[in-house]
């Protein structure tokens, strides 16, 4: 069964199916691909390089903007900060999404995006046993990826009202599906981590 | 009594570390994330105990922000930093305004 399970010396085994996994992954790459976007915008190399960057605007992208918030509702001094710290923030975000990729590529073999491959049991679990700081960058990634769709999604307080209604073949009611999912996988690893250990 | 311009100078230095508390760093409510996240990030980043943290979230959800932290403005930028690498959203400003 997928979720996550905590081992007597802390670490965590997260589980996943063959499929849940490339999703996860999958997700995480676009996440990455978006965090890359608009990076280095009119920046200066050489300031770039102690992580000042020219740029001090709110991302265009809606995603972006939710991930890389202003700091103060001042917009004089929410730019002085973004130049200053938004480099670093970004980087932050890519390893976040990079130790949920890496731990899955880890894991899923080579045709693992590809789903329809003979011979693939799409149903074969995966583990993956985070330690340490990882343990926490999984939790912030999968919560990046829900602030992600939660922005494409438009959610609001009753959104599970209006998406569970929609019928299956629509594309939004899928990318919902996957949002609750992701809500799920985190609530488990919270619930994983304030539990004891088992033995 | 005079007051010599050493002794305004230490004065000023003294201010300058007081221990009031002249910014806030404030979490905003959103509609995303889970209200046992924001309870753990709170717990994690600041040391409250499960009971606070459960408070300052409830005070998020039901009033649309809570203060959570306060400081020296430094000490909020940091803050609102870690805040907005768990995915919070939090932002900093002087106390009183």
């Amino acid at each position: 069964m997928s979720g996550f399970s905590r081992n007597a010396d802390g670490s965590v085994v997260a589980s996943f199916t063959h499929y849940e996994g490339a999703i996860l992954k999958s997700l995480a790459e676009q996440l990455l691909e978006l965090l890359g976007e608009e990076e280095g915008k009119s920046s200066d190399p050489l300031l770039a390089m102690v992580g000042i960057s020219t740029n001090d605007e709110l991302p265009d992208d809606p995603v972006l903007a939710r991930l890389l918030p202003n700091a103060y509702e001042d917009a004089k001094d929410a730019a002085e900060f973004r130049r200053y710290t938004e480099d670093g923030a970004r980087e932050k975000k890519k390893a976040h999404a990079h130790a949920i990729r890496d731990g899955l590529i880890g894991v899923l073999d080579d045709h693992a995006l590809d789903l329809h491959a003979p011979g693939l049991d799409k149903r074969q679990e995966v583990q993956i046993i985070l330690r340490g700081e990882l343990i926490q960058a999984w939790l912030m990634g999968i919560n990046d990826l829900r602030l992600s769709l939660g922005v494409r999604l438009k959610i609001t307080q009753n959104s599970h009202e209006i998406y569970s209604k929609m019928t299956e073949d629509k594309p939004e009611r899928a990318l919902y599906n996957l949002f609750a999912w992701l809500g799920w996988l985190q609530e488990m690893l919270l619930t994983t981590l304030s539990g004891p250990a088992q033995t | 009594m005079a007051i010599s311009p050493a002794e305004v100078a230490e004065d000023n230095a003294l201010a300058a570390f007081s221990t009031d508390s002249p910014w806030i760093t404030i979490v905003w409510d959103d509609p995303v994330n889970l209200m046992t996240y924001v309870t753990h990030v709170l717990i994690v980043l600041f040391g409250y105990s499960q009971e606070k943290a459960n408070e300052l979230m409830l005070k998020i959800h039901n009033e649309g922000k809570a203060v959570v932290n306060s400081g020296t403005r430094e000490e909020c930028e940091h803050d609102v930093a870690r805040l907005h690498e768990y995915g919070l959203w939090a932002t900093l400003q002087r106390s009183g305004t």
